[in-house]
């Protein structure tokens, strides 16, 4: 499973033993801030376009695993409205050695940003929102940042 | 011929509804979808962003040419993770 709307239990993610062949396992968590641009963050709502989501995490996973020479790689993303301190996404890379399962994280998180079509919403405690655009993209699309929440339609 | 447009995030939320079919020439290219889609006043101020596209679930280009019943999909800047 690569893209839930049920809570990501890190213990069953992290409880899966890496092939023998693995010495190094990296793990990369994403849990929801309670802050950005100096607002003071009070949930999140992730939405994605499912099928293009699932297979662009796949085509990001067979890449950096070529690329990188991890053994495994895998990822889980939850959409569906986050609380602060939620896990938005947890990604474990197993290895031979520790330089490429660290690799291989970094580079699946910072592609899934760039190209998986998921995005994000954050409510802010002013009952403000915005959708966020990512650093890669150098701006936030910032037309709807006055609306409430209660003005919101939920998938 | 018959074109399904996806909406998401701000689009949706701002259109009201996830989809809309729009009718074109046979031939027509994305960009000819957009330039219906984005006569929409609700929508018009979003054709600024740095928009991608994906027919079928694929990423592609304005300048890509559509058949009958393609699913088309409209994709404000992505923020996973």
């Amino acid at each position: 499973m690569l893209i839930t709307d049920r809570p990501i239990d890190l213990n069953e993610f992290t409880g899966v033993r890496p092939p023998e062949n693995c010495g190094g396992s990296a793990y990369f968590i994403g849990r929801v801030r309670n802050h950005h641009d100096g607002k003071k963050v009070k949930s999140l709502f992730y939405e994605c376009y499912k099928p293009m989501a699932e297979k662009e995490i796949k085509k990001i996973l067979e890449t950096v695993i070529s690329e990188t020479k991890v053994k495994e790689i895998h990822v889980i993303h939850r959409i569906g409205w986050l609380e602060v301190g939620d896990i938005a996404i947890a990604i474990a890379a197993n290895g031979a050695h520790r330089a490429e399962a660290f690799d291989a994280c970094r580079k699946v998180i910072d592609r899934i940003k760039e190209s998986v079509p998921i995005w994000k919403k954050e409510v802010y405690e002013d009952a403000t929102h915005d959708w966020v655009v990512c650093q890669h993209n150098n701006q936030r699309s910032h037309s709807h940042a006055n609306h409430t929440e209660s003005s919101h339609s939920v998938l | 011929m018959k074109i399904e447009v996806l909406l998401f995030a701000q689009l949706r939320e701002t259109y009201g509804r996830d989809r809309l079919l729009v009718d074109l020439p046979t031939g027509s290219k994305v960009v000819d979808a957009l330039d219906i889609v984005f006569k929409e006043p609700a929508l018009m101020p979003f054709r600024a962003l740095p928009l991608r596209y994906a027919i079928n679930e694929e990423f592609g280009a304005a300048q890509n040419v559509l058949t009958d019943n393609d699913q088309l999909a409209i994709l404000t800047p992505m923020a996973g993770g």
